[in-house]
């Protein structure tokens, strides 16, 4: 009983059919090709599949495809523009933030999320912002101090 | 697992739906837990009803009385609302020990309700409020005190055919509210033990408390004998010592010889503590404005 | 980028971080391949227990199926194993963990390989087992591998000085038992791979693994094939502290390819995640320690043992590790260590971050807490007092000709702990 998707991701409009059963993630991966986004448990513990869904973050693992229909989506392949880093990618970069990788595009998007909302986040609110997105390589203090340089950066300009 | 997908356009479709299909049928709310026992194959209905945009559930609004909360409101909204944090507190603080940002941006007050887990955030906070919950069906809209729909592990005592739409939670000025919660870590911690708790005050005493416990046993519950210790006490900065007592008795007694118990009982007197110093807190901080 | 001298000591961005930001990086779940099928694994749900029958044919007929594999289908030898070959690729008589796989149903979607892998009747009869590892070393235990006649698989005696005669020198003695818990590796990454065959016919297969050049070897030998027409890609590993170096899906990846002639991907869940790869051994170590008034170590006896589950893995070079670290980073002239590699039907033990090193610290620094205790000493002072230096021998009779920087490691911490040492002997002031 497929049914009809419409979604908005990384700014360009999609229309598929998809299986009510089927969730953003498996869209997102399958349907779409957007592998950037990762599965790590499938229950909304790690945050690796996290995803801005109508500007807020969630856990695509979590969304019915369905429940998205209409919105729009940024994943981490729209982060960066016209071939250029977003600051949070160069910071992570800069700061050494990326180890394995896995959790990489569920931290950018959820220190995006939160730069969206906050422009001046203080440490705190930066480790509540990612309390949701495990890195089992440890490399919090990294990832806290790339967010804490864009804050910086902003604060500069 | 195959089913159909609906997507009502209005409370009455919603619960006009409900009404041809009850059991044949589940509701789509925050899918922070549907969407898990879908994958598990632990869903048995044929069709989703996906009433997640019915945004007329998802307001908060004030009367002279009481705040009507939409059952679709998110953790993360009811953390941010000024009339929550203001006029029930208990609430905000359990809204914001929920999960995780994605769960809090994507769990709803109704479906943690419908979803019937014992460890719950919101509803040790909503049964010291004394909340009433507004229930949809074909037939119109009932209210119910929140004690009364809760069934036991994963389940509760609405009718297939029943829509939770809004929780009615009582306010006057003199009563403060606190929530706390004991988990194994700060983000994504299932409660091992939760508390709401909120206390009238008149002339610097304690005129009426209620205490709920969330997480010890199957369903949540009020600590009556406890409640009633509360009256006539001028607050202190510190719980009572005979009333930690108190609770730690009542949870030995609730959980019997269950693993947990000679955790629990310890552990009770430190979340009440912890509740009762953001009560306290709140206090406070009202009396300087 | 330009070549200079300031490379020592700079930070320079890693080569993969771009990928990585762009979410461009494949691991090998974001991989695929025209025509290509899904597997799914079937495991043991007994610890213990012989497989009487099978019954894969529902689901081999279940629509969009393309193969169920199973132990018949190993060309090559149907083993494993990074020290010994002691696990079945596909178990097909008996079962002896959660870990063991019985077959990989092979179909044109993951959700059909899926639900197929249900349709499959295995009927058991449940055999004794055994969980505990002390309990695996009594006489009369089931064994494990009943064609080695015992549950020990190893066993390191390490024997220096006489113990006996140091307790008798001893002012304080502690003895007790402590026990570590099973752990996880919980990469985030869930094992994953792609298998298919090349133009030249030779096998490939993609997965994230910590050890290439042997996986190739393994699956080599299940093939029965020779090992330059196997090539193991490894793809961006989403970590793996220990757990990729085993088999996991590897074998059952390439016996998929190569039965449907198809390239076949597979990706397990968290849950199939956790029954795939080793675990941190769990350790009971039973420990007696003496010390003299002045806190100076004079006798070690410890007993560890080590619950390897089902299958070796590493567990000899694991256990072997826990000894040699069972007296810490401490002088002590009398040492009596036994380490004991143990099997039981528990999920199997391998390889995480410390290697062994981890576990005897629990047991071996709660021992120097409560001695100090005893002599109302700082803790710090009697490690102190205890810690090796360049020239010391350790209790495994190696000598420490340089680069020993305990103490200086100490003056660190005890000064981020607001605390000064005196070097001569050992004693503590708080001035934080």
């Amino acid at each position: 009983m497929a049914a009809n998707l419409n979604l908005k991701v990384n700014g360009q409009e999609y229309q598929i059919k998809v299986d009510p059963a089927k969730r953003l993630l498996d869209v997102l991966r399958e349907d779409l090709g957007l592998t950037g986004t990762k599965e790590g448990c499938g229950e909304g513990e790690c945050g690796t599949c996290s995803v801005i869904l109508n500007g807020k973050l969630v856990n695509s693992c979590l969304v019915l495809a369905l429940q998205a229909d209409k919105a729009d989506i940024l994943t981490v392949e729209g982060l960066a523009e016209n071939g250029k880093l977003h600051p949070l990618q160069q910071a992570f970069m800069k700061e050494g933030a990326v180890q394995c990788g896995y959790c990489t595009p569920g931290m950018l998007l959820a220190a995006k999320a939160l730069l969206d909302s906050n422009s001046s986040p203080t440490k705190e609110e930066i480790k509540l912002a990612i309390s949701g997105n495990i890195c089992r390589c440890t490399g919090y203090d990294q990832i806290i101090r790339a967010v804490e340089s864009v804050v910086k950066a902003r604060e500069r300009n | 697992m195959s089913f159909s997908y609906q997507v009502p356009a209005s409370i009455s479709e919603a619960v006009s739906l409900l009404g041809e299909l009850g059991n044949d049928a589940k509701l789509l709310a925050g899918g922070t837990d549907l969407v898990i026992q879908l994958q598990a194959d632990k869903y048995n209905s044929n069709v989703l009803i996906d009433i997640s945009r019915l945004d007329e559930m998802r307001k908060i609004e004030r009367t002279n009385d009481s705040l009507i909360v939409g059952s679709l409101c998110t953790f993360d909204d009811l953390c941010k609302s000024s009339l929550i944090v203001k006029y029930a507190a208990a609430l905000a603080q359990a809204s914001a020990a929920v999960g995780s940002p994605q769960i809090r941006n994507q769990g709803t007050l109704g479906g943690n309700l419908a979803n019937g887990s014992p460890a719950a955030d919101s509803i040790p906070a909503l049964m010291a409020l004394e909340a009433q919950v507004g229930v949809a069906s074909a037939h119109g809209v009932r209210e119910v005190k929140l004690e009364k729909l809760l069934g036991g592990v994963g389940f509760t005592n609405l009718t297939p055919h029943e829509l939770i739409t809004y929780f009615r939670i009582p306010f006057d000025q003199s009563k403060y509210s606190a929530f706390a919660k004991l988990g194994r870590r700060n983000a994504l911690a299932i409660a091992r033990i939760s508390v709401g708790i909120t206390v009238a005050m008149s002339g610097g005493e304690i005129v009426a408390g209620t205490l709920a416990l969330g997480a010890v046993g199957p369903k949540a519950y009020r600590v009556e004998a406890v409640e009633k210790m509360l009256v006539g006490r001028r607050p202190a900065r510190e719980l009572w010592p005979d009333i930690e007592e108190a609770l730690s008795a009542q949870v030995a007694e609730k959980l019997g010889d269950r693993a947990s118990a000679p955790y629990k009982r310890q552990a009770v007197k430190g979340v009440v503590s912890a509740a009762w110093e953001r009560l306290v807190a709140g206090m406070s901080l009202n009396m300087e404005v | 980028m330009k070549e200079t001298n300031d490379a020592v000591g700079a930070s320079t961005p890693r080569i993969d971080a771009v990928g990585k930001l762009l979410g461009k990086t494949s691991f090998p779940a974001d991989l695929s391949r025209p025509h290509m099928l899904y597997g799914k694994v079937l495991r043991s749900i007994h610890g213990h227990a012989r497989i009487k029958d099978m019954h894969v044919r529902e689901a081999e007929e279940m629509p969009g199926v393309r193969s169920v594999v199973t132990a018949k289908d190993v060309p090559g030898e149907n083993s494993q194993g990074v020290l010994y070959t002691d696990m079945h690729v596909l178990a097909d008589k008996e079962v002896r963990s959660v870990n063991d796989a019985l077959a990989v149903v092979v179909a044109d979607t993951e959700e059909i390989a899926s639900k197929a892998s249900k349709l499959i009747k295995v009927d058991y009869e449940v055999l004794p087992a055994v969980f505990d590892p002390e309990t695996a070393m009594q006489e009369d235990a089931p064994h494990v591998h009943p064609e080695l006649k015992t549950n020990v698989l190893y066993h390191l005696p390490i024997r220096r000085g006489n113990v006996e005669e140091g307790f008798e020198k001893s002012q304080v003695i502690i003895e007790d038992t402590y026990r570590t818990q099973m752990v996880d590796h919980a990469f985030l990454q869930p094992e994953a791979a792609l298998a298919y065959q090349d133009q030249r016919g030779h096998l490939v297969i993609n997965v994230a693994t910590q050890y290439v050049h042997w996986d190739r070897v393994e699956i080599a030998r299940v093939l029965g094939w020779t090992e330059n027409r196997v090539q193991v890609v490894c793809t961006a590993v989403g970590g793996a502290f220990g757990g990729r170096e085993d088999m996991s899906l590897q074998p059952l990846v390439a016996l998929a390819a190569l039965k449907t002639g198809r390239p076949v991907k597979m990706i397990l869940n968290r849950k199939e995640s956790f029954a795939a790869h080793s675990k941190r051994h769990p350790m009971v170590m039973s420990y007696k320690t003496g010390v003299d008034n002045k806190g100076q170590l004079i006798a070690v006896k410890a007993k560890i043992i080590g619950d390897t589950g089902a299958y070796a893995s590493w567990a000899p070079n694991i256990l072997r590790k826990a000894a040699i670290h069972a007296v810490g980073p401490y002088k002590c002239p009398n040492v009596e260590i036994d380490s004991y590699a143990v099997y039981t039907n528990n999920p199997f033990a391998g390889a995480m971050r410390g290697f062994g090193a981890a576990q005897p610290p629990v047991a071996m620094e709660s021992q120097m807490d409560r001695m100090a205790e005893k002599l109302a000493m700082h803790p710090l002072t009697i490690r102190w007092r205890n810690a090796l230096e360049e020239g010391d021998t350790t209790a495994t009779g190696q000598f420490l000709g340089s680069s020993v920087g305990l103490k200086e490691t100490m003056l660190q911490a005890a000064r981020a702990a607001g605390w000064t040492i005196d070097d001569q002997t050992g004693e503590v002031n708080s001035y934080g």
